[in-house]
């Protein structure tokens, strides 16, 4: 695990799908600057990055490029996304909200959930308790 | 500024001349970065845009990575023989003094092995719990209870608002080696202007989810086959009772 973060989102989204497509956005930034640096490092990665997002109506938004009543307002700088998709920066993929690993960072979790997220992102303790 | 003593002159209207720069100027920071990426420069390092602090060199077969936090320097290569010359002409330039293999880097603390690398916050992460005299209490399984309807009960009775905010502000630190509390502190630090005494237990029990385990931190294992997979995900009004939702990102750089 390399980068993580926990965000009050800046602006107001007037539906919940815009303002998963505005996290998009800012994961994007974040996967852009990534790439950089792993350039920069000499570090060949195996593929292309892939982002997953476990929202299907923020995904149709990035790959419709229509003009749409429900998402005319949205900022041009969210619509990143769309571009750096189509440049292949990253693949975008879905993920079942059981499954996605963020959720570690966006709400308190029962006892079960926490584990599961902690193991799946790799945590460990390299002086486990006796 | 003053003229130095020892350095005699009754003229009015005279300026003195900065050969140097000096400790204290609020430029002294600008002309250290300044004199060290010359120096870089020189000995044929690039600045990486993807961090201005970072400087890399790819020459034959050798690469050496620079990371400078003001006057620490962290250098990292591929071969030691290189990495031996470019550690003789900072010495020379600027007189170093070098402290072996990477242990203390910013408050982290790092460990090597032949399998990979290990990151921790454990000597910082105790001395938090000592700050707020909670080494002897009981440790918790997480670090934030799941439904706690008492953070948003309109009570607004202040609560020893600068013990909060000095908890806080160190777990603010804490959350570069532990992703898994970045929620529960990202929250209450929004209530840093007004802390109940509600704000004030959840805090603690964060402490006390430390407590469980302070040499907890995060492993990176040797291997050559990465791939980046970046989780995005955002939270609506009803799992926060929030104005404002949070989003979040994870990145992970695993194996697949």
């Amino acid at each position: 695990m390399i980068s993580w973060r926990t965000k009050k989102q800046n602006t107001i989204s007037r539906s919940s799908s815009e303002a998963e497509y505005q996290a998009l956005a800012a994961s994007n930034c974040e996967i852009q600057w990534l790439s950089f640096l792993l350039e920069d490092l000499h570090v060949t990665t195996n593929g292309v990055a892939s982002l997953f997002c476990d929202r299907q109506s923020a995904r149709h938004i990035t790959q419709n490029n229509n003009f749409h009543e429900r998402t005319k307002h949205i900022e041009i700088d969210c619509h990143v996304v769309r571009e750096k998709l189509h440049e292949g920066l990253f693949h975008l993929l879905p993920i079942s909200t059981e499954d996605q690993p963020a959720d570690l960072l966006t709400k308190s979790l029962n006892r079960e959930i926490f584990f599961k997220f902690l193991s799946k992102l790799g945590v460990s303790n390299i002086h486990p308790p006796a | 500024m003053e003229i130095p003593p020892g350095i005699a002159s009754n003229k009015t209207h005279q300026v003195c001349r900065l050969m140097k720069s000096l400790y204290g100027l609020k430029q002294a920071s600008k002309c250290w970065y300044d004199k060290l990426t010359s120096f870089l420069y020189s000995i044929k390092f690039t600045r990486s845009k993807a961090g201005n602090s970072l400087f890399v060199r790819n020459t034959e077969g050798s690469f050496i990575a620079l990371l400078v936090y003001v006057d620490d320097i962290l250098i990292a290569g591929n071969n030691a023989n290189e990495i031996n010359i470019v550690k003789g002409s900072l010495d020379a330039a600027f007189k170093i003094k070098d402290l072996g293999h990477l242990k203390f880097f910013p408050g982290l603390e790092i460990a090597m092995t032949g399998e990979g690398i290990h990151i921790c916050q454990c000597k910082y992460a105790l001395e938090i719990l000592a700050d707020a005299v909670m080494l002897s209490a009981e440790p918790t399984t997480t670090p934030m209870v799941q439904k706690n309807e008492k953070l948003f009960d309109g009570n607004t009775e202040v609560h020893d608002m600068f013990l909060y905010r000095r908890i806080i502000r160190r777990l603010l630190y804490l959350v570069n080696t532990r992703p898994y509390i970045s929620f529960a502190v990202q929250f209450l630090s929004q209530f840093v202007e007004s802390s109940t005494k509600a704000h004030h237990q959840a805090a603690q029990r964060i402490l006390r989810y430390i407590k469980a385990s302070p040499t907890q931190g995060l492993f990176y294992p040797k291997n050559t086959n990465l791939q980046i997979k970046a989780f995005s995900v955002q939270t609506g009004r009803h799992a926060l009772q929030h104005d404002v939702p949070p989003q979040d990102s994870v990145f992970s750089l695993e194996n697949p």
